[in-house]
């Protein structure tokens, strides 16, 4: 019964991604009819071509990638370290990506190469999770885990704000924090292709750790008795998160509070269970940032209200909410 | 064969050493009470059992079978343990946290079986936790709480049954109603071990009562050759009142010796 619920979420959640996907199509700041923008995705080789196929169609499926990226990792971040306010910037993961973009942005890397920003934050998550996966190698379990990403996400922050504080020139700095700031705008099918297999591995690494997680309600050592090797779970969530979170913070740069916000949301309706959330989570995720990023279009504000600056702003009010909900419900 | 054997074993955590050279064989259907006072060992002696603490020496082997060479899963099924002050993270109904018990089952395509699902039900019956069925878990009262767990360890259908520290929460009536249900268990030939505090009841229930103390043995038997005056005396430092009541023991600690 509750799992036909789940599977009733994930319909009504993926009509509802659908539509907003198409609608994200149609909205822009070049005035395109219904037929230009047919035309423009199938073929057309005029300005209503370069538009939708060049601007609007990579922007919408990175924000579908990265959406369920953020979802899905938060989903499993909660579920591993049984803590409602875990999300994949907790970890370190996405600071070392943004650290990566930010040494690739500073050296004048991403100038040079088009991939070098990308690669690098890549590397960057990867790096984070190695360090991670030694650190969870000892039966330190999950408190260990999450000192040591709270420390690296520290680290990372510093680091970033060292090469500003050294940046060669005013240009440069404001690079860096137009990109830390998140955003779906001037992506390419490029970008696409490149994040897409990282992401998609990521997703699918993670939703082998669903019962896991659904032990690890218990605790470390129920789960453990029930046969989950809580180390090796550790490793792979951590793994997982790195390809997701890694590869799409590389392409978009950080969008805040999207891997926090869409689990609390699905909880309810899967009856709790972390198994039940996550591709729930991701569906959920693609839905916020496909939204989000189409209202930054129509927000009349001049220069483009970056996205994750939007999710913030939507994601504090929640996140202070949420905090004050725990609270009233433990006292 | 015997269920769950302890060759000499040692084990430390850091540089203290909390388990110091203990041999016991445990055979199906015993229900054994593992007693001593705070700090003597016998939370790490449970987890020592489940695999879940590293062993400094010796060797532990489960249904004759070394503990090392156990894959995990398959443990799972032979051995259900219940953590002492078990916890529960998310709001579960009930009937969900007790189906955790089944995942060492877990079948790669079929979420629950209709095995599953008869064992679910079982657990909860004899746990007195079926009217809670569809009640979220940290909605609960402790004791409420600790029979959801309880039947979480129990829907495993394992052959040993590992339980440290059950009865903490319970009321007197749920107590007496927890230990008939290991009692049970035990009768259906399952290797039932529980840390508990209750003279009395660990008296009028065990079929046998190890006592740790300071991480040895400090009696191993029979209830009523185990918690005699004497050892409690030398073991936990009171004395204690020993009594009967309806041809089974009663006792009861009433002073602290200097």
């Amino acid at each position: 019964m509750r799992s036909n619920s789940g599977i009733m979420l994930m319909a009504a959640l993926g009509a509802a991604t659908l539509l907003a996907a198409i609608a994200s199509l149609f909205i822009g700041y070049a005035p395109l009819a219904i037929n230009d923008v047919v035309n423009g995705l199938f073929g057309d080789t005029g300005t209503a071509g370069i538009i939708m196929r060049e601007i609007r169609l990579p922007r919408m499926l990175l924000g579908l990638l990265s959406g369920a990226a953020l979802g899905m990792s938060g989903a499993a971040l909660q579920g591993l370290l049984r803590n409602p306010l875990a999300e994949p910037g907790v970890m370190g993961i996405a600071s070392c990506a943004s650290l990566g973009a930010v040494i690739a942005i500073y050296f004048g890397l991403s100038k040079e190469y088009s991939l070098a920003l990308p690669a690098i934050a890549m590397l960057g998550a990867l790096i984070a999770a190695g360090l991670l996966s030694a650190l969870s190698s000892r039966d330190n379990g999950v408190l260990t885990l999450i000192l040591a990403g709270v420390a690296l996400a520290n680290l990372a922050a510093a680091l970033m704000a060292l090469a500003m504080n050294l940046a060669p020139n005013p240009w440069a700095v404001s690079e860096i924090i137009y990109w830390l700031m998140g955003s779906l705008k001037d992506r390419s099918m490029q970008d696409f292709y490149l994040a897409s297999p990282f992401v998609i591995l990521g997703l699918l690494v993670l939703a082998t750790v669903g019962r896991a997680l659904d032990a690890l309600t218990l605790g470390d050592d129920a789960a453990n008795s029930l046969g989950i090797k809580v180390t090796s779970i550790q490793r792979r969530v951590t793994l997982g998160v790195a390809l997701a979170v890694g590869a799409s913070v590389a392409v978009t740069g950080a969008i805040a509070f999207v891997g926090l916000i869409v689990p609390h949301l699905c909880r309810p309706f899967v009856g709790h269970m972390p198994s039940r959330l996550l591709w729930p989570s991701a569906i959920g995720g693609a839905l916020l940032v496909s939204v989000a990023d189409t209202a930054v279009r129509l927000v009349p504000s001049g220069p483009e209200l970056m996205l994750g600056v939007f999710t913030s702003l939507i994601g504090v009010p929640f996140f202070l909410w949420l905090v004050f909900k725990l609270r009233r419900e433990t006292q | 064969m015997t269920a769950l054997s302890f060759e000499r074993v040692d084990v430390s955590i850091g540089k203290h050493k909390v388990l110091s050279d203990i041999s016991l064989a445990f055979e199906p259907g015993e229900l054994v009470g593992v007693m001593g006072p705070n700090g003597s060992g016998k939370t790490t002696f449970m987890r020592t059992a489940a695999g879940l603490a590293a062993r400094a020496s010796g060797d532990v082997s489960i249904l004759g079978k070394p503990l090392d060479t156990w894959r995990r899963e398959e443990l799972g099924r032979a051995m259900a343990y219940l953590p002492q002050g078990g916890q529960a993270h998310w709001p579960l109904s009930v009937r969900s946290l007790v189906a955790l018990g089944r995942l060492p089952y877990a079948h790669r395509f079929v979420r629950t079986s209709p095995a599953d699902l008869a064992a679910i039900d079982r657990a909860m019956q004899a746990c007195d936790v079926a009217h809670l069925a569809d009640r979220p878990v940290t909605a609960l009262s402790g004791g409420e709480r600790a029979r959801a767990l309880l039947a979480r360890a129990l829907a495993s259908d394992a052959k040993i049954l590992l339980a440290d520290e059950p009865f903490a929460q319970l009321d007197p009536s749920h107590q007496l109603h927890a230990m008939e249900v290991l009692h049970t268990a035990a009768q259906a030939g399952v290797l039932v071990i529980v840390v508990l505090h209750d003279l009395s009841i660990a008296a009028r229930n065990c079929s046998r009562v190890v006592l740790l103390s300071d991480g040895r043995i400090g009696g191993d038997g029979k209830p009523s050759q185990v918690l005699s005056g004497e050892i409690l005396r030398k073991t936990f430092g009171v004395d204690a009142f020993v009594g009967e009541h309806g041809g089974a023991p009663i006792i009861m600690p009433v002073k602290r010796r200097a």
